[in-house]
């Protein structure tokens, strides 16, 4: 009885579990993956298996994106994907960090950035 | 080189130093007993517990003995780790996929979170 | 078996090991708490973290060494404390990262405006001393030594502390530091040059 319900038990949290896929091709994604990873198009298929399963949740979220941040994710998607895992965690530390600073100093940072950039368009 | 390092007192400066303790903030002083204050309250928390663990330890005796219950037990703690990781990872690339989000569209440009 | 869990439910006869009781454990956190408030301000440079390191080292020792003898507390608290102070002082980098991007970003003419650094000085020894010459004599020496430590790297500033001014030696210091006898002895000469030169460029004479 026991052993019964710890098998039971053992496959219920198996099934929690994420399965391990295999590496999707480009031509198996959705219509909506596709389109939000589209700056990855060419590239996609040889893509590491753990680079896509990061990458895919993104691309389910990109519809509910608003139009000016759909811009933007597209803009800077190929810059994400070339980075190391590594980086990619630097740049998460980074974030996080950025938003535990004061909200007034957040906005002088953004304000500062936004000068720069226009002197730099200029 | 050496001329240089006689030259410093440590003496003074650990006088000095030790002065500067008695001379704290009568504010500091008070958040600093307060702090001493808290600790010792969760010392006296834990040897409680430490002795209630004394009769846990007997009371395991209850536990199990034949190699079926053994066995049972295995299984069942195997499956609430893999189940408590499974839920964890899942957890964590929620929260990971939920910050790239962000820095994919918030108005900073990526740059700045990315090391030079 | 019944009286022997009887016997177990009294704590006096399950404790084999004579350990700290909270008098003594009590008597040893009021003796250190000041100078482990020092150890941290010079790491952190604000008083609320340098406070909360304190408390946080304080609950670590009572939580997981309450039960250890009286004898033990000291070098098993400066390695507790050392290593709380390097865990905050690794976090508060991070998040300070973005007040130095702050400044290198600032253009230089709008510098006096703000000056992010202002945020990282803490109002400690600034109150006006109405103290005798020689006491303010004193005050200004300290403040100046104070100062020269607070620019010491962080391992060095350990070391130099933990030998010079808690008066361990070499292999305590590098127990409670985590580190070779070698690295504290290379700590250490480094503090003494860089203090030195410090206090002789502000003419500082300790004699």
């Amino acid at each position: 009885m026991k052993i019964q319900t710890a098998f039971l038990f053992l496959c219920c949290s198996l099934h929690i579990t994420p399965t391990i896929a295999a590496p999707d091709t480009w031509q198996s994604l959705t219509p909506t993956e596709q389109s939000a990873l589209a700056p990855l198009r060419a590239q996609w298929d040889n893509l590491p298996e753990a680079q896509q399963k990061n990458l895919l949740p993104l691309a389910r979220h990109y519809p509910d994106l608003s139009p000016e941040e759909k811009q933007r994710f597209q803009n800077r998607l190929a810059t994400w994907a070339a980075l190391t895992p590594e980086q990619r965690q630097a740049a998460r530390n980074k974030y996080k960090a950025f938003n535990e600073i004061p909200l007034e100093n957040r906005e002088q940072i953004k304000e500062i950035v936004r000068k720069n950039q226009g002197k730099e368009s200029r | 080189m050496k001329k240089i390092n006689q030259d410093i007192n440590h003496k003074q400066i650990a006088e000095l130093l030790s002065y500067s303790t008695e001379q704290l903030d009568e504010t500091i002083i008070a958040s600093l007993q307060q702090a001493r204050a808290c600790a010792l309250q969760r010392q006296h928390k834990h040897v409680s517990i430490l002795s209630l663990n004394t009769i846990g330890h007997r009371a395991l005796n209850i536990f199990p003995h034949s190699i079926q219950q053994w066995v049972a037990i295995t299984i069942l703690i195997g499956a609430i780790i893999i189940g408590i990781t499974g839920y964890w990872q899942q957890s964590h690339q929620h929260q990971s996929s939920h910050l790239d989000i962000e820095i994919l569209t918030g108005d900073l440009p990526i740059e700045v979170f990315l090391d030079k | 078996m019944t009286e022997r869990l009887i016997i177990c439910y009294h704590p006096v006869i399950c404790k084999e090991q004579k350990l700290a009781t909270q008098a003594e454990l009590s008597q040893f956190l009021s003796l250190i708490e000041r100078r482990a408030y020092k150890h941290a301000l010079f790491a952190m440079q604000d008083s609320h973290t340098a406070l909360d390191v304190v408390q946080d080292a304080m609950i670590k020792l009572t939580e997981k060494y309450g039960d250890k003898p009286a004898e033990e507390l000291p070098p098993l608290f400066q390695r507790i404390l050392q290593n709380t102070i390097r865990d905050y002082f690794r976090r508060q980098k991070v998040r300070n990262s973005w007040t130095t991007l702050l400044s290198a970003l600032q253009p230089k003419g709008a510098e006096e405006e703000f000056d992010p650094l202002d945020m990282l000085v803490d109002d400690d020894n600034q109150s006006t001393p109405t103290s005798p010459h020689e006491d303010l004599q004193q005050k200004q020496i300290l403040a100046l030594i104070e100062q020269a430590l607070g620019k010491l790297p962080l391992r060095q500033r350990e070391a130099f502390l933990l030998r010079y001014w808690e008066g361990m030696d070499t292999a305590e210091t590098a127990l409670a530091m985590g580190c070779t006898e070698g690295s504290v002895k290379t700590h250490c000469s480094r503090a003494n040059h860089a203090l030195a030169a410090t206090l002789k460029a502000r003419g500082v004479n300790l004699t």
